[in-house]
């Protein structure tokens, strides 16, 4: 598939890993103080950052997700502080940061989220992370919102994003402040509802001008369970989402291998034809 | 084994039966390497392009079991078993292939690649994963080859060299002879020889380490060699540091060397050592510092005799190949040329010795031999220097100027010494040897002179601070870094002897070796481990200290008599140290 740039429905996992990467990555604390850090949303305290009817928090006491069991349960993080629930959003407004014993500015207090692999210094980092849409859409009225968005904009086609591996994010300020989440499986989704396979790309942006453009969510909550990579080493998250209808997003061409396929057939083909006895 | 039947099909399509010689006693991994050998000979070809001329496979299955232990508590142990493919395509000609070329933009290994195998003796697993490695590897060698020529293209090269040495084929397969004990003996005598340190306070640091490797290697190439190789080790190491009222790290280690567990298992053996060493640490804490600088006779007996030989004058007796370059680079790489390579029928040593290298030696306390080397080259003596004039390297079938066949020595990523033994129809008595000594002093109207009884060994630097060295590959710099002397005496002419702490011997070359005045009839056999480097590869070796025999290291013997110095400098070990540790020793303290 060729970069494409239109709206999109990002299912649950894929959703999921879009509020971590673009959200969750840059409400850690301690980059709201390092000089080197694009602190994306520290001077949106108390401001709306989403749809009203949207919230998200983080949760380490959670131990399940509908029937799915969370891998970024704690009960004290690798501070010893006591884990407990963070309300970030609340109805659409920005309502803090996760936190480590490394106060920054108005929070001066750890709330649970000081965490590290073994051998590293711990920071703040995410948990479960839970998305809630109030008043939420069934996933028919949200595919029929995509589809009137298509028409609206006079694109040929929108996205679904079903599956995805993951995503990474840069949040400092010498490079680009954006982040990449790496689909498997991705439809286009045409003006008439038919839906086709295509391959090759990755949904990209930068974080402010995407989640304004967060228009609606389902009641489809899926999970993501994975372990999330930065400054503290390698630590268990969860993201919990619905399905999410994005106005605009925009795809780039997947990295691919040039390598030729071998040269000779697979062994094991040759046995079955019987070119080779062993 | 299986034979699959071609299918009774009428329109069948049969592109080719392939000549597979069956060697039907030979186990599941020769049979998969010589069924893919076959067919990549026969087949592996890219449109307009060379085939390989040369396709070498190489399995090396290694269980390996480490125990290890600190003042009487097991620190972390492990028991594993790996199994191993490389992977060796060439591409043009014996005398122009693909290897021995090094460019900026592309590190990789010129001696194509491989990948990790099952330990299941799987046959359609095993040629799937050779299958795959030797595609990667011939695409490979082909790429290496076009850049090779590209960059020789407006050059001449300075030194005409085949690239490929050629040799007869040679089969050669020895019995598995699998001898490993059960870790819980490894555990119970490193935590038995560790504790050993409780009854003594000065010492600050010490470690135990056991490990037993054993190893079977299989080996296949196109030119009809093979062999299945038997590579037993096992090595008992202790090592422990104290430091004297100034700060001065003082550490020494005992290490043992053999093939298999009861070769070096020997625990009241090991017991009075690691006492012997602990009570000669403790007694250097309060000995002597050389506060002069000493420049003068130096008298080598025992292991520091040994040891200077083996980390001043063995890695010169590698022919490693300087690859060619591109331009820009071959400076770089001409840094670490060595030496001897342009000494060939030079004296390297007094006219009194000689240095002969011997794989097939299988003497008490020998442990370097092989029966045949890991290009399929059979293992066989190799004099090196006669009366002191240098006659040989040791070599691959990498050839190097002046010696264009392999010695047999590849063990790894190049040339490896086996058993080397320094001779000498000269030897005299070690009263002899003192009054030689005694003699040199006379004439410098010295006060004293300098007995090195034990050498540091770079595998047991102390472990304060950062204990990881790089080493980017390539003989030692001119000026060899030698580690400093253990157990060092000042001998006065009377023949009294003042323990010093720790002394640095300056600007060790090989040259000095070539000052040796006189040597003792009687010979000490040592064994130490030294990791092949090849600039084929480039490989960054890493270092981790304490950690006994390294994956890709080689025990070497050698033997090498008490050895006199007609003059070398030494001085107080140079640098800042670092201060004692503020609070006492918890366990001496109660």
């Amino acid at each position: 598939m060729e970069p494409y740039t239109g709206p999109a429905i990002l299912a649950g996992e894929a959703s999921g890993v879009f509020f971590h990467e673009i959200l969750g990555h840059r409400l850690e604390g301690h980059r709201q103080k390092l000089e080197d850090e694009g602190q994306t949303f520290k001077n949106l305290l108390n401001e709306r950052v989403l749809p009203e009817n949207f919230s998200v928090h983080f949760d380490p006491t959670m131990t399940r997700h509908g029937g799915t069991d969370l891998v970024g349960t704690y009960r004290f993080d690798n501070q010893g502080i006591p884990a407990r629930r963070v309300t970030v959003i609340d109805k659409g407004i920005l309502k803090g940061f996760l936190l480590s014993r490394r106060p920054i500015d108005g929070f001066p207090n750890s709330n649970g989220h000081g965490r590290k692999q073994a051998g590293f210094h711990p920071v703040a980092r995410q948990s479960n992370l839970v998305v809630e849409v109030t008043n939420p859409l069934t996933s028919e009225e949200l595919k029929a919102q995509l589809l009137t968005a298509i028409e609206a904009e006079g694109k040929p086609f929108g996205l679904r994003f079903e599956a995805i591996q993951g995503g990474f994010t840069t949040t400092g300020r010498f490079m680009p402040n954006s982040f990449n989440v790496t689909p498997l499986v991705v439809y286009r989704v045409y003006p008439d509802g038919r839906e086709e396979l295509v391959r090759g790309v990755d949904l990209i942006g930068t974080p402010l001008t995407t989640f304004s453009r967060v228009a609606a969510g389902d009641d489809q909550i899926a999970v993501f369970n994975g372990t999330c990579g930065a400054e503290s080493g390698g630590v268990p998250v969860s993201a919990a989402s619905p399905s999410i209808l994005v106005s605009q997003i925009e795809v780039q061409k997947k990295e691919k291998s040039q390598d030729r396929p071998p040269l000779l057939p697979a062994p094991i083909g040759d046995d079955r034809l019987g070119f080779s006895i062993y | 084994m299986k034979r699959i039947a071609l299918p009774a099909l009428g329109s069948v399509l049969v592109l080719a039966l392939l000549p597979v010689v069956v060697h039907g006693d030979e186990d599941a991994l020769m049979q998969a390497m010589r069924a893919e050998l076959a067919r990549s000979v026969a087949e592996l070809q890219m449109e307009d392009m060379d085939k390989p001329y040369f396709v070498a496979y190489t399995i090396r299955d290694t269980e390996q079991l480490t125990a290890a232990a600190s003042f009487g508590a097991l620190l972390p142990g492990s028991k594993g078993r790996t199994r191993g493919l490389s992977v060796e395509v060439r591409v043009g000609d014996a005398s122009f292939d693909n290897t021995n070329f090094r460019s900026m933009s592309a590190f990789s290994s010129s001696f194509g690649g491989g990948t990790t195998l099952p330990l299941a003796d799987n046959i359609v697993e095993i040629r799937r994963q050779i299958w795959l490695a030797t595609d990667a590897a011939y695409k490979d060698a082909l790429q290496q080859l076009a850049n090779k020529r590209a960059a020789l293209q407006n050059e001449t090269r300075a030194e005409d060299l085949a690239d490929l040495a050629a040799q007869e084929p040679f089969t050669y397969v020895d019995e598995p002879n699998r001898n490993v004990p059960p870790l819980e003996d490894m555990n119970d005598l490193v935590r038995d020889l560790s504790g050993l340190f409780r009854d003594m306070p000065r010492i600050a640091d010490s470690r135990v380490v056991a490990s037993v490797t054993y190893r079977r290697t299989h080996y296949v190439n196109s030119e009809g060699s093979s062999f299945v190789r038997t590579d037993p080790a096992a090595s008992v190491t202790v090592r422990a540091q104290a430091q004297a009222e100034d700060g001065t790290i003082l550490h020494d280690f005992v290490a043992t060397n053999g093939l298999v567990w009861d070769d070096v298992a020997d625990t009241d053996a090991l017991v009075a050592q690691v006492k012997a060493m602990g009570m000669a640490i403790s007694t250097r804490v309060t000995a002597e510092r050389l506060d002069e600088r000493y420049t003068g006779p130096v008298l080598f007996e025992g292991q520091a005799a040994a040891e200077l030989f083996a980390q001043v004058f063995v890695p010169r007796l590698l022919g490693t190949r300087m690859p060619d370059t591109e331009s820009q680079f071959s400076s770089f790489m001409s840094q670490s040329r060595n030496p001897f390579l342009d000494k060939l029928g030079a004296r390297v040593l007094p006219r009194f010795l000689n240095l002969e290298d011997d794989p097939t030696l299988a003497a008490d306390g020998f442990v370097g031999g092989y029966g045949v080397d890991d290009e399929g080259v059979p293992a066989s003596a190799t004099s090196l220097v006669e009366r002191g004039i240098l006659k040989s390297l040791l070599t691959t079938r990498n050839p190097v100027q002046g010696i264009e066949a392999s010695t047999g020595n590849r063990r790894g990523a190049g040339p490896v010494p086996s058993n080397l033994l320094m001779t000498t129809d000269r030897g005299v008595t070690r009263e002899e040897l003192v009054d030689e000594f005694k003699l040199l002093m006379e004439e410098r109207e010295a006060e004293y002179g300098i007995v090195v009884r034990r050498l540091g060994n770079p595998v047991f630097k102390p472990s304060m601070g950062n204990n990881i060295s790089f080493n980017f590959g390539g003989p030692p710099r001119q000026e060899a870094g030698v580690e400093h002397a253990l157990v060092a005496y000042r001998l006065y002419a009377d023949g009294r002897e003042e323990l010093l702490r720790t002394v640095e011997l300056a600007a060790v070359t090989d040259s000095v070796f070539k000052e040796i005045v006189a040597v003792s009839d009687s010979a000490t056999t040592y064994t130490f481990t030294y990791s092949p480097v090849s600039f084929g590869g480039l490989a960054t070796i890493i270092m981790i200290g304490g950690s006994g025999f390294a994956s890709s290291s080689h025990a070497v013997s050698v033997s090498v008599p008490d050895l006199l110095f007609e003059e070398m400098s030494v001085r107080n070990p140079t640098g800042n140290v670092p201060h004692l540790p503020v609070a006492k020793h918890p366990f001496f303290e109660e």
